[in-house]
C-alpha cells in the first residue's frame, strides 16, 4: 500500500506536489516498531532520518544510576534522527516506541541525493531542522541568562542538561 | 583579493563539495580581514550578513546580568557563523570577536539569503554545512552552559 496519502497529511510535507511525494516514498523506506521495541541506542552510528508516520517514539539518555531520563517523545509527524546523520555523529540519545509505530527512514546517503538533485522534500526537512535549531538556541540562551540571574535550578550531578538535548539525536 | 575554490577546499566540511560548487561559493563571498579583537558581529544587532572562517580563531560571547561577557565558544576555519539571525530576521544572540588575525568569506545580505532559503542543489549543500555548524555551536554551548551553572555566578569574571 503506498504511504503517499499519508506523507500527504503531514504539516512537513504539505507543500510537496503528488510527484515529489511519490519520489520521496520511492527513495525512502518505511520502518515498523512494535509496542516497546528500540529503534537505536545511545551511541549507535547514525543510518537514516525519520519522520513518525503513526505512533509515537520515545528519545532518552542514560542517566544516573542505570536510569534512563527521557529527552523528548514524538508523535504524528515528529522528525529525529537528523544530527546524527547530517553531523555523521554517533546517536546521543536513544529511540524506542511505547505503543508502536510506523516511520518513514529517509537513509543517510538517501538523503544527501535528495539535495544533491535539489529535491524539496530535502529543502522542507533542511528547514525544519534551521527551525528546530533556533528554538533550541533560543532555549539555550534563556537558560545561560537564568544562571546569571540566579534563577536556574541546580545542575543535574552528571552535567548534561538534558532538556536541551531534545530531539539531539 | 579573491577567495579560490581551493581556500574553500582545504576547510572542514566544504572538501565533499565539488569543484562546480566550491568556485561557485567562492563567487559569493568577499574577502574580509580583521585585526585582533575586531568585534566581526555585536549582540543585539541586525543580522545583516553571515561568515565563513577562513582563517584564525573568533570568540563567541554573551552579555549576561550585570553586564559580564561570558566565553561561549571558539570559531575556527571551516565554522559558518551569522546564520539564524539572518533568516531568522532576528537580532543577534552574541557577539563575535577576533582571537588575533582572522580571514573571513562573508557572504552579503542577498548572497546568504539566497544560499540559506534557496532550493538549489548548491543552497542545499551549503544549507547541510551551515547546519553542521550549528550543530557544533549548540553542543558547545550547551557544555558550557553545563560549566557555567555548576559554578556559582559570583565566580564567573
Amino acid at each position: 500500500m503506498s504511504i503517499v496519502p499519508t506523507l500527504a497529511t503531514l504539516p512537513l510535507f504539505a507543500a510537496l506536489t503528488d510527484r515529489e511525494l511519490e519520489e520521496l516514498a520511492r527513495h525512502a523506506r518505511t520502518t515498523t516498531l512494535r509496542p516497546g521495541e528500540t529503534l537505536f541506542e545511545e551511541g549507535d552510528p547514525p543510518d537514516a532520518i525519520y519522520v513518525v508516520l503513526r505512533g509515537d517514539v520515545r528519545l532518552s539518555c542514560a542517566g544516573p544510576d542505570d536510569t534512563r531520563v527521557v529527552v523528548g517523545h514524538l508523535g504524528t509527524g515528529g522528525v529525529f534522527g537528523e544530527m546524527g546523520v547530517l553531523d555523521r555523529a554517533p546517536r546521543s540519545a536513544a529511540a524506542d516506541s511505547p505503543g508502536g509505530a510506523v516511520l518513514l527512514a529517509v537513509d543517510g546517503d538517501v538523503f544527501g541525493a535528495l539535495v544533491d538533485e535539489g529535491h524539496p522534500a530535502a529543502w522542507w526537512i533542511l528547514r525544519h531542522v534551521r527551525r528546530d535549531l533556533a528554538d533550541r538556541f533560543r532555549a539555550v540562551d534563556s537558560r545561560l541568562d537564568a544562571v546569571f540571574e540566579g534563577e536556574a535550578d541546580p545542575p543535574s550531578p552528571t552535567g548534561p542538561l538534558w532538556g536541551l538535548l531534545r530531539r539531539s539525536t | 583579493m579573491t577567495i579560490r575554490p581551493d581556500d574553500l577546499a582545504a576547510l572542514p566540511g566544504f572538501s565533499e563539495l565539488d569543484r562546480a560548487s566550491l568556485g561557485a561559493l567562492a563567487g559569493r563571498m568577499v574577502e574580509r580581514h580583521h585585526r585582533d579583537g575586531a568585534v566581526i558581529a555585536e549582540q543585539g544587532g541586525l543580522g545583516t550578513c553571515a561568515w565563513v572562517v577562513l582563517g584564525g580563531r573568533l570568540a563567541v560571547e554573551r552579555r549576561v546580568a550585570g553586564g559580564r561577557l561570558v566565553l561561549l565558544r571558539e570559531l575556527g576555519p571551516g565554522d559558518i557563523f551569522g546564520v539564524l539571525a539572518l533568516v531568522e530576521n532576528a537580532r543577534r544572540e552574541a557577539r563575535v570577536v577576533a582571537r588575533g588575525a582572522v580571514r573571513l568569506g562573508e557572504l552579503p545580505h542577498a548572497e546568504a539569503l539566497d544560499l540559506f532559503n534557496g532550493r538549489r542543489p548548491l543552497a542545499l549543500r551549503f544549507q547541510v554545512l551551515a547546519i553542521r555548524s550549528l550543530f557544533a555551536d549548540l553542543r558547545a554551548t550547551n557544555r558550557r552552559l553545563a560549566e557555567l551553572a555548576a559554578l556559582p555566578p559570583v565566580e564567573i569574571a
